[in-house]
């Protein structure tokens, strides 16, 4: 195919950035880290319009094209021409990506009855850059069905315009400095169930009025995202009270909150940019009130999202990548020690995971046609439970992502947020 | 809508059961619509099968068959008897035990895994005296296997996880084992030489070992130091 002038300015390969190395590391046959966004339209999907709009999509993010391969010393993002073919939406989204199935792209979009879903691998990008892809296909899509006049933004990308260099940058190097630290915490309790023989992934969507879960928020001077943390922080705690029944065996809760470092450093990429906080209690210690727990996210957020100190995370990282004696490691060295190192201070020291990607807001010519929007996160490598949220139209739709057979989190979770006067809704992929 | 009357949460029109305790959805006034749209469909991509190690480990058991079948054959043929195709069966029984029978058969145990892998060894020694016609296997092959087979079970209980003693006496345990174990292949090769005495060139390795032992076990007693060597030594 015929490089266009504009096509000439994207790079034919890339590093991967700071956050992505482990994904490709730790990845194997069963298990790939993917996250999944999608928009449910008002009318059923037209695949050959969401083909078109995929193509213009990916020319103006050439970005989300490029593909993973391995080198000899690290793995790489090179450049592709064309796209992913456009799938059905299968019972068990996030399911393990095989690229060979895939045309080798690390994304694919998924339609079914009015949604379209795009499925990340999350070596290409992050929850924000996912969710600006999503819309821009959205938009495009709505202009070629119905020619929607949306005006373009930072959220909704002008698919007329050339990419912008900023957006494949690699953030983490621009804004690491000097100062590390030990990335070393104790190990968290782990929900642990019976496996599903044939691997199914369990999905259970709880819909809440987005107001309400503010309102109440609010009542305790407390963030949104504050508040459900230390619900599923409780959740976790009384699930490992009803299974550890010495106190002194009992493992620290802790939940993995990613933080979106675009809000904190300035930064316009689309490639993966955000770090996590993990905030938690210590059940040996007694039995904690919600308002004990509330405080004590609360002021761990407060203390632990600060530029100063997710610099230091930062760096910490990509002081690891540039450390030589790694760098000179063959691949399939560095790989098993990745693997060894995640084991330590990768999912053993989180019970589990809540990513709010916050308020989506669409332009009005878009959201007359977009019903609701989802975000998903894929299995995590050890967590069997972990739990993705987002808030489009009024609603917060919390979904958990489980391999393991028992809704025990869930149930928790939901649960405690009815009796604290949160009506919530319930859908699941379950199977009859 | 319909209520789950358990958990107290609005269900789906889609859910025949609440996703979250199983109890089924009876609503008088709502009946369930069996056409309401589900919100992910019926179809399941299917999930690679874990590799399957038992299968490869039985397929690869029968693979040793045609090596060992082929050297007998051989054998037969140039000897007109089984001769030197006997190493050949001891050689792959053993890679068979250590390597092959823990996949085919996880649950066996590790200390049971262990005494099959100094059963196997004593096999073999057994098989290379009679093709060498040797005497020593009662006094020397079988006391040595059987001696690093009792000291691997030991080191299998000193790392189990329940295994409840401090660190330093583990530590301590091993290295005395170790080195008993050095002092033990002297005795035997004294029994099997018919001159025993006092160890000799085994005190050269027992001597640092219990000293390090007892330094080890004086250490465990000693709380402050044994925090101050937790820190230092700190990965």
């Amino acid at each position: 195919m015929q490089h266009t002038h504009m096509d000439r300015k994207v790079k034919p390969w890339m590093k991967l950035d700071n956050a992505a190395l482990i994904y490709p590391a730790t990845m194997n046959r069963s298990w790939t880290a993917l996250f999944r966004v999608s928009a449910t339209l008002t009318e059923p999907i037209d695949e050959d319009i969401l083909e078109v709009a995929q193509k213009r999509t990916l020319r103006r993010l050439p970005l989300f094209s490029f593909q993973l391969k391995r080198g000899l010393f690290w793995f790489y993002l090179e450049r592709s021409d064309g796209a992913p073919k456009i799938q059905q939406d299968v019972g068990n989204p996030c399911v393990r990506m095989r690229f060979q199935d895939n045309d080798g792209f690390g994304f694919r979009i998924r339609y079914y009855q009015n949604r379209i879903a795009v499925e990340f691998f999350h070596v290409l990008t992050d929850g924000t850059g996912g969710l600006i892809f999503l819309q821009t296909l959205v938009a495009e899509y709505l202009r070629l069905r119905y020619g929607a006049e949306i005006p373009r933004s930072g959220r909704v990308l002008d698919c007329t315009e050339p990419p912008r260099p900023e957006e494949a940058e690699d953030s983490f190097a621009v804004h690491s400095g000097t100062i590390t630290q030990s990335r070393r915490e104790v190990k968290a309790y782990h929900i642990s169930g019976t496996d599903e023989p044939d691997g199914f992934i369990h999905i259970i969507t709880g819909s809440m009025d987005a107001d309400r879960v503010l309102q109440k928020s609010r009542e305790k001077g407390v963030s949104v995202t504050e508040y459900l943390t230390a619900v599923l922080i409780l959740a976790a705690d009384a699930i490992q009270r009803r299974y550890v029944s010495r106190p002194d065996r009992l493992r620290p809760i802790k939940i993995c909150v990613p933080i979106n470092l675009r809000k904190i450093f300035p930064s316009e990429t689309l490639r993966n940019f955000s770090n996590y906080v993990n905030p938690g209690i210590d059940p040996r210690l007694g039995v904690y009130t919600f308002d004990e727990t509330l405080n004590i996210v609360h002021h761990f957020m407060a203390m632990e999202v600060t530029k100063k100190l997710l610099n230091v995370k930062i760096t910490t990282n990509v002081h690891t990548e540039r450390n030589p004696m790694l760098r000179a490691m063959p691949l399939f060295i560095k790989n098993t020690a990745m693997r060894l190192a995640y084991s330590q201070v990768g999912d053993a020291i989180t019970s589990t995971s809540l990513s709010n990607l916050g308020v989506t807001e669409l332009p009005a010519e878009m959201a007359a046609h977009v019903r609701r929007m989802d975000f998903i996160l894929g299995p995590l490598a050890d967590n069997r439970v972990c739990a993705a949220a987002l808030t489009y139209n009024g609603r917060l739709r919390i979904s958990f992502t489980r391999t393991i057979r028992e809704p025990l989190l869930e149930r928790e979770f939901f649960t405690r947020l009815v009796k604290l006067g949160i009506p919530v809704k319930i859908e699941s992929n379950q199977r009859n | 809508m319909s209520y789950c009357v358990n958990c107290g949460v609005e269900l789906q029109k889609s859910e025949p059961r609440c996703p979250l305790c199983g109890t089924e959805v009876i609503n008088p006034a709502e009946p369930r619509d069996e056409t309401a749209a589900r919100p992910y469909p019926h179809h399941v991509e299917r999930l690679d099968r874990r590799i399957d190690r038992r299968y490869i480990a039985s397929f690869l058991s029968l693979l040793l068959l045609i090596p060992l079948f082929t050297a007998m054959f051989c054998d037969l043929l140039f000897n007109g008897r089984l001769t030197w195709s006997f190493y050949v069966f001891g050689g792959e029984l053993l890679f068979f035990t250590w390597f092959l029978l823990p996949m085919i058969v996880p649950g066996l145990g590790r200390y049971a895994h262990i005494g099959l892998d100094g059963a196997a060894c004593g096999t073999l020694l057994f098989l290379v005296q009679i093709m060498t016609k040797g005497d020593w296997l009662l006094l020397l092959g079988l006391p040595i296997t059987a001696l690093a087979t009792m000291c691997a079970e030991f080191f299998v209980w000193l790392t189990a996880p329940y295994c409840r003693l401090p660190i330093l006496i583990r530590f301590s345990f091993g290295l005395t084992a170790a080195a008993l174990v050095v002092v033990g292949i002297e005795f035997f090769i004294g029994l099997y030489q018919q001159v025993i005495g006092w160890p000799r060139w085994s005190m050269f390795v027992l001597i640092p070992c219990l000293v390090l032992a007892s330094s080890l076990l004086l250490l465990n007693r000693r709380a402050r130091l044994k925090e101050e060597l937790r820190r230092r030594f700190y990965l």
